[in-house]
């Protein structure tokens, strides 16, 4: 009996280790990849880190079912994509828009050209908020270079197709009013 | 044109490029620890023992919900019995009821058990049959229950009237058969005699005579209206000596004495005039008047 209870607690000791391992392994390999998609939506380097930390929560919580997961990138893609989405509702991305133009405006440009500059951006980041939710969700999600079309289109929940057709009008639709707005 | 794509490939490749901080993988994993850390001091399997909760867990998880659909099965089938009981007790006590107070009704169950013990016992036949016979023993049943009510109805229609005991008598109750029924012999006596027929009479005469004795003073005061109606009534008969009593009685107690005394002087020349005038008073007397008239057609009829 006693050895059967050693047997038993020297596999969960192992099991559990390799839990702590598996864990380890997926924040080393999936965190900059999370931090970019949610990234993405929120604007906010604090913000996305804060979407991070809450993907390998969830992933600790449901660390029962890792294993039935087929396609584990797209799985924790997923989840960030829409933990982003969930946060952005509650604070709005407008507000740390600034932030990221300014910090997107090179340093060696004078002071009333990196005005100009961070205001551009502005427009761009207003107008890309401004899109269809569709064309905008397939444009943000372009921008994280590690996910095809077809992994887009898996965490969408849409078809490879429709990804592209909205990707292109969302550009299209970006293009034309920012040249608008620059017009008037 | 040109400064509008130059603005979006900007924008996309800032946030392409957007570098995760320095040391988020560090504070991700150290919050993880933290996490797993308090879960297992608060949690509830940190309770549990460790072949419960990692390795032996579907096994333990297995029984509970094991436990749970037994417990289960048994709170449904443990009933059973009882409510076939409550559903058949009604129905054994009609059948019981039924053939005393019906015997064509009881020779038709009768029937209809022995038709279902004999198709019970002879167990041989085709499915069609079996069939039919299921078919009329429930068209039988249905046909014996429904007359069920009418029987029970009939059987305590025909049973022996039980009548309810006697009330408990109260004590002043008592009093009064104590006083009324004294089963006194004197009394017993007297009730015998009082059936012999001989001194029955007797009986009856000294009480007419009693009666006659006291209201003789009484009989005395009205005499002279008597007169006058016996002047022109004839002479009285048997019946006639009966009807002066209900006179006199009523002329003692509706009438007061002087106007009576008064009255045959004024009334002495109206005597031929018919006695509807004054019918109330006289509604005694109206035997002796409606006597008058026909024996005055009479006399007319003579003349």
């Amino acid at each position: 009996m006693a050895s059967v209870e050693g047997c038993s607690l020297a596999l969960s000791s192992i099991e559990g280790a390799r839990s702590e391992t598996d864990l380890a392994a997926l924040v080393e390999t999936y965190s900059s990849l999370l931090f970019r998609v949610a990234h993405s939506v929120l604007r906010s380097r604090a913000e996305a880190e804060d979407v991070v930390q809450d993907v390998f929560v969830r992933v600790l919580e449901h660390r029962v079912s890792l294993p039935a997961v087929r396609e584990m990138r797209v799985w924790l893609v997923r989840i960030a994509w829409n933990l982003a989405l969930d946060r952005r509702r509650r604070r709005r991305p407008e507000q740390f828009d600034e932030g990221f133009a300014e910090s997107l405006v090179g340093r060696d440009l004078p002071a009333d050209e990196a005005l100009n500059e961070a205001q551009r951006l502005r427009a761009v980041l207003r107008e890309v908020e401004r899109l269809p939710k569709a064309e905008r969700d397939v444009l943000l999600l372009s921008v994280v270079e590690e996910l095809g079309t077809a992994e887009m289109a898996e965490v969408l929940g849409r078809s490879e197709s429709a990804v592209r057709a909205l990707l292109f009008r969302a550009r299209t639709r970006l293009r034309e009013r920012l040249e608008e707005g620059e017009g008037r | 044109m040109k400064n509008s794509e130059e603005a979006i490939e900007k924008v996309l490749a800032g946030l392409r490029d957007a570098d995760a901080p320095h040391g988020m993988e560090r504070r991700i994993l150290d919050g993880l620890e933290e996490r797993a850390a308090v879960r297992s001091r608060s949690g509830w399997r940190g309770f549990l023992p460790v072949w419960l909760v990692a390795p032996a867990r579907p096994v333990a998880v297995g029984a509970l919900v094991g436990g749970v659909a037994l417990a289960g099965v048994l709170a449904v089938v443990l009933p059973i019995p009882a409510i076939r009981r409550l559903g058949h007790a009604p129905v054994q006590s009609k059948r019981t009821v039924a053939p005393a107070g019906l015997p064509a009704l009881a020779a038709s169950q009768g029937g209809l058990k022995s038709a279902e013990h004999a198709s019970m016992r002879s167990g041989v036949g085709s499915v069609g049959e079996r069939g039919g016979e299921r078919k009329e023993k429930t068209t039988a049943i249905r046909a014996a229950v429904v007359p069920d009510g009418d029987a029970v109805a009939l059987e305590e229609m025909h049973a022996t009237s039980f009548p309810a005991p006697p009330m408990p008598l109260t004590d002043q109750e008592r009093l009064l058969l104590r006083l009324v029924h004294k089963d006194n012999p004197v009394e017993l006596a007297m009730l015998e005699s009082m059936l012999d027929s001989k001194l029955r009479a007797l009986q009856e005469s000294e009480d007419k005579a009693e009666f006659q004795r006291f209201f003789g003073q009484s009989m005395k005061q009205p005499v002279p209206e008597q007169t006058v109606t016996e002047q022109v009534a004839p002479p009285p008969s048997t019946t006639e000596q009966v009807v002066p009593e209900q006179s006199t009685i009523e002329q003692i107690v509706p009438a007061p004495p002087e106007k009576e005394q008064e009255a045959p002087e004024q009334r002495a020349p109206e005597q031929q005039a018919p006695p509807q005038a004054a019918p109330e008073k006289f509604v005694p007397d109206q035997s002796t008047t409606q006597q008058a008239t026909p024996r005055a057609m009479r006399t007319g009829e003579n003349q």
